[in-house]
């Protein structure tokens, strides 16, 4: 199918972009790589009245390291992240989880800032995003605000931006001396939305400041909280690892749809919370594999 | 000419260009380059667009249609609806049986199922004609919906009585015997998928029709246009000359093309229809769900002394299409006693209909899990009970067997596979999280044959043609009639040029049930030889050729360049020689109809019905490929996804007429198979009857990434019954017993017996 007329503009700069949203307000989107935008106009789930393709403002890309603070701009592309050096050192989870998304082909349009604006509960970014503590700055008819991930994502495809605002940047502290990350998702078929995956980090090689994120479980990517708490409580190890799992009942709202039922996505986000485990703290008592079963 | 004629190939490059070669596809350049012209993108001039309005009710009736809106959108040409006559007569179906009582309504008032087209809207832009469509508003009254075979309101069915196999006392057998294995299996709504949707594109000039629409069977499908319209039959030409993929659902004519050829003629312009990805899934039938309860009885030593099954396959309410799951059963193993019956269930879907391997398919899942599940309870391994059962003849019709590899596909397939370092308990192989399991399955095809009809032009630049109606859908018919062109004639493989998929040409049966190639190299055979005689008769006797003084009294083609067998005369080429006698061309047209179809009838019932076709066991020899695939999956124990690590597949198909062209359609088949086992699966919402997940994203295929290494093998010797070349089917036999063979295999990594296809998560954690 092709998508119903809309106009479009190319826009230069980020206030040329505001003034165009200013002028169409709802009627207005952001094309960033298009990955998800496009398809969704072709099935005709969305008719805007003018794409703004913000493609063409430089300095919305690129990665930078600047007072222990990874700064990423939102038209950067999931390939450039796979193949950063700077995202390999500092923020290895990204580095490790942008391999997963789609396909190469994929990759090579998409954006980051996309993929957080979109919000789609089963994409890789917007959990590590949550996990990794970083800050969404936005652009809007006022100036710049800062968003905490944590406050960014509400619902299924809904975010904390409002119509008139651009995501310009992600902010992500970089990575310290024995921080350590954990990765997984399971889809059927390979190049799949995931149907269950986490992301996890710990800043250090303890479980104090252990964040946990899942994707593809609920309607948004969410923090187990009550998990990680449960871990700093009991300390990395089996009894640990038992409540954390035990704690997930009250920390995730998992949904059913065609691929898996809300309690098949419970017991995988309990066997991805393990698996996890496992990566994040291997030495847990003594190191025996045993000890996180 | 016999077998014994044909020169010994090697199958690699020693053997030029002729059969038995690893030749690459004539049309894989176009096809990747996009040169080859599909039905749909064929220029014509002035084209009207045209989209299909699918219902969305599971059943009930239009009770009204208000096209005022639509009508008034821009460019809107034409609307048809439940409220035009559009005048048809039904078609012959493919027993050549014409239902008497018309007239032929393919926008019917009632609702069958959900997707059932119920307008046509043409505009003079694709666009318009999707917004015009969407400005309908249509009032339906809704009926009670039976969404599926497994619904609750589907209840039993009615029997199929003229599918019922019975020899021996079965049920008896089966009560004495000492083990009894007896379980449920169920396969799901399963789709054809082609890269290529349907649709067409049809123009009149005045009482002639030209439809370009994707084909397997040209004549047949021409016949229907004829018939719904009353036009003689050669009125109508439905070109085909490319096809993305078919599987069994190109081959007839449908409603959508009906409906989309009466908006031309009376629009009198031509109108292009495309069924959109969506409504490839309700616009045509896919694999009927079917449901077995097989009963296995044995010794103690796991010799088999009853089958006994019980199967159901769903169908539409508007129409008939039995799946039928006893296709396999009998054949595969030696068992004094068997009894196999099928009930039939109408339900709200679109009828049903062929997709490769038909019945065999879902009948071998359930007979070739259970004899596994009979080798577990014996203790036997599940090689060794397919050996201890193997049925020396063939069990139902009692014939021999023309050729039967299976003991060699097994013996080969364990060998490349390292089947024996197998250990025999379940969850008894890992790798860290993942449980390995090693599976076996066999499968099989039977050989139909049918007849063709082809014509060889020899050309004065010494190249030559090969023309015939048949269609080739990626199988190959262009290369491998080229091949068999190039060896009966002793021309080079590069100078031969083949024409098909036009149903003005020489006649032709459907590219369906893995006959194709068999029937149409013999028909190429027969008509290049001919050729080739008429050739040298005239190099003999003509006062022009340079042998006519040479005394010999028959001459050698070959490389094409024609000499004297004794090679002491003169050595011309083929388009000298032409030159010399002063002919532009030879044109040969033979078929390979027997005396009793030689009249007008006959041709037109054999190139476009089915009742010329000859089954397996129709003549001395009971005549079927076969395989055996062997098959590593891992699966994670805890989350229980399954991965497809590596599979070697032994085939014995008698002859290959081009090994690579065989062994790409035995992998295509495997790799259905692996979906069929881990991801295909109709979802329909029970509320409406609708397919939920009605597309490519939704509705899962594998991925190359989901695709291991595939090696298969060759075990196959030509089959002199089966063929006049000696090849018995290629295309539908590799997805036979792969989803078994992938069964198997996880429920000896996870001993867990999966009987319902496809294997999901849930059933493992
Ligand atoms: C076949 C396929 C498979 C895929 N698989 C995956 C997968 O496995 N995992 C995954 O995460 N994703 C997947 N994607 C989606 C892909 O990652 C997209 O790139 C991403 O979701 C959106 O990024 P984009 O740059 O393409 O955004 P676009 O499609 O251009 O925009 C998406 C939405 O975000 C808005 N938007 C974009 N940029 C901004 C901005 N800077 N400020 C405010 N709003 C903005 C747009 O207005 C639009 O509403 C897949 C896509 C396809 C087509």
């Amino acid at each position: 199918m092709k998508a119903p007329d809309f106009d479009y503009v190319r826009v230069r700069s980020l206030d040329e972009a505001l003034a165009a949203l200013a002028a169409h307000g709802e009627g207005a989107r952001i094309l960033a790589g298009g990955q998800s935008l496009v398809p969704a106009l072709n099935l005709r789930l969305l008719a805007p009245e003018i794409l703004v393709d913000i493609g063409g403002i430089a300095d919305l890309s690129g990665i930078a390291l600047a007072d222990g603070t990874i700064r990423i701009g939102a038209m950067t592309r999931h390939a450039d992240l796979e193949r950063s050096p700077e995202i390999a050192r500092h923020v290895p989870l990204l580095a490790r989880a942008v391999r997963e998304i789609g396909h190469p082909a994929i990759r090579n349009r998409g954006t980051i800032g996309g993929s957080l604006a979109h919000a789609d509960p089963a994409s890789e970014l917007p959990a590590c995003v949550l996990a990794l503590e970083a800050r969404i700055v936005a652009r809007g008819p006022s100036g710049e605000r800062t968003i905490a991930a944590s406050d960014f994502f509400r619902g299924l495809y809904e975010t904390a931006l409002g119509p008139d605002e651009i995501l310009v940047r992600i902010e992500i502290p970089a990575a310290a001396a024995g921080e350590r990350f954990a990765f997984h998702e399971l889809a059927r078929r390979h190049g799949d939305y995931a149907m269950a995956g986490i992301a996890a980090l710990a800043r250090d090689t303890g479980a104090a400041t252990l964040r946990i994120a899942y994707f593809g479980i609920g309607s948004r990517p969410m923090l187990a909280a009550g998990a990680a708490a449960a871990l700093r409580d009991h300390g990395a190890s089996e009894a640990g690892a038992a409540a954390a799992v035990r704690a997930l009942g009250a920390d995730l709202e998992p949904q059913s749809d065609l691929q898996a039922s809300a309690a098949l996505r419970m017991h995988l986000a309990g066997v991805l919370l393990r698996r996890a485990l496992k990566d994040l703290f291997p030495d847990a008592a003594g190191g025996r594999e045993e000890e996180i079963a | 000419m016999t077998l014994l004629d044909t020169p010994r190939k090697h199958g690699d490059a020693s053997d030029g260009g002729a059969i038995g070669a690893r030749l690459s596809r004539l049309d894989g350049k176009l096809k990747i380059t996009g040169a080859a012209t599909y039905a749909l993108e064929q220029p014509v001039d002035g084209l009207a667009y045209a989209v299909l309005v699918p219902a969305t009710i599971g059943a009930g009736r239009v009770a009204r249609i208000d096209v005022a809106a639509a009508k008034a959108a821009p460019g809107v040409r034409l609307i048809l609806t439940p409220d035009d006559d559009l005048g048809l007569q039904p078609a012959t179906d493919w027993n050549n049986v014409r239902a008497s009582d018309g007239p032929y309504v393919p926008l019917p008032r009632d609702i069958a199922y959900n997707g059932q087209p119920v307008a046509l809207v043409v505009a003079d832009s694709l666009e318009q004609a999707t917004e015009a469509a969407r400005r309908l508003a249509i009032a339906y009254e809704e009926g009670p919906v039976t969404p599926g075979l497994d619904s609750p309101n589907a209840g039993e069915g009615s029997p199929l009585d003229q599918l019922s196999v019975a020899w021996g006392d079965a049920e008896a057998a089966l009560a004495a015997a000492p083990v009894r294995v007896e379980a449920e299996y169920h396969t799901p709504r399963e789709y054809h998928a082609a890269m290529e949707p349907h649709g067409l594109i049809a123009r009149w000039e005045g009482d002639r029709l030209t439809v370009w629409e994707p084909s397997q069977w040209t004549h047949s499908m021409a016949r229907s246009y004829a018939e719904w319209f009353g036009l003689p039959p050669e009125n109508v030409r439905l070109v085909s000359p490319f096809v993305g993929g078919g599987f069994g659902s190109k081959g007839f004519s449908y409603g959508f093309g009906a409906i989309a050829a009466a908006a031309a003629r009376r629009l009198g312009r031509p109108v292009k229809l495309a069924v959109t990805r969506p409504q490839n899934f309700a616009a045509y039938g896919g694999r009927a769900a079917t449901r077995q309860s097989l009963a296995l009885g044995a010794t103690e030593d796991g010799v088999l002394q009853a089958i006994v099954l019980r199967g159901a396959s769903e169908t539409s309410t508007v129409g008939t299409w039995v799946e039928q799951v006893g296709a396999a059963t009998p054949l595969m193993y030696a068992v004094p006693n068997f009894s196999a019956r099928q009930r039939l269930v109408a339900v709200n879907t679109v009828t049903p209909g062929a997709l490769r391997a038909p019945g065999k398919t879902p009948s071998a899942f359930a007979i070739e899990s259970a004899i596994d599940e009979l080798a577990c309870a014996v203790g036997a391994d599940p090689l060794e009970i397919r050996l201890r059962n193997y049925a020396e003849e063939d069990p139902q019709a009692r014939k021999p067997w023309s050729t039967r590899r299976m003991r060699e596909a097994l013996a080969e397939g364990a060998e490349a596979f390292g089947w024996a370092r197998r250990s025999r308990e379940p969850r008894s192989m890992r790798d860290g999280h993942q449980l390995i399991g090693w599976g076996l399955a066999t499968g099989t095809f039977p050989v139909i044959r049918n007849y063709g009809e082809a014509l060889v032009r020899i050309l004065a630049d010494g190249s030559a043609e090969v023309v015939t109606g048949a269609t080739d859908i990626g199988q190959g018919t262009y290369t491998i009639l080229a091949q068999t062109a190039a060896e009966a004639l002793g021309i080079p493989f590069e100078r031969i040029d083949v024409r098909l998929g036009d149903s003005a040409l020489p006649g032709a049966p459907v590219a369906g049930g893995s006959k194709l190639a068999g029937v149409m190299t013999g028909a190429v055979q027969k008509a290049a030889i001919a050729a080739r005689d008429e050739l040298i008769a005239l190099a003999l006797n003509d006062p022009n050729s340079p042998f006519r003084d040479t005394g010999a009294n028959t001459l050698i083609l070959a490389d094409g360049r024609i000499s004297a067998p004794r090679g002491d005369g003169p050595v011309v080429s083929v388009g000298e020689l032409l030159g010399r006698i002063g002919r532009e061309r030879i044109e040969v047209r033979r078929d390979t109809l027997p005396d009793h179809l030689q009249t007008p009838e006959g041709r037109f019932r054999a190139w476009t019905t089915m009742t010329t076709v000859q089954g397996p066991t129709a003549g001395d020899y009971s005549m079927h490929s076969w395989c055996a695939h062997f098959v590593e999956v891992r699966v994670d124990e805890d989350f229980g996804t399954i991965r497809v690590a590596r599979m070697v597949s032994a085939f014995d198909c008698g002859r290959l007429y081009n090994p690579k062209l065989a062994e790409s359609q035995w992998k295509g088949g495997i790799i259905m198979g692996i979906g069929m086992a881990l991801l295909e699966e109709g979802l329909v919402d029970s509320r409406n009857g609708r397919v939920i997940n009605n597309n490519l994203g939704d509705y899962l295929l594998p991925t190359n990434a989901d695709v291991p290494d595939i090696r298969v093998i060759d075990v196959g010797i030509p089959d002199p019954h089966a063929s006049a070349l000696g090849g018995k089917g290629v295309g539908e036999v590799g997805i036979v017993g792969v989803a078994p063979a992938i069964a198997n295999a996880v429920f000896h990594a996870t001993g867990r017996r999966v009987r319902r296809l496809p294997i999901t998560l849930d059933a493992l954690v």
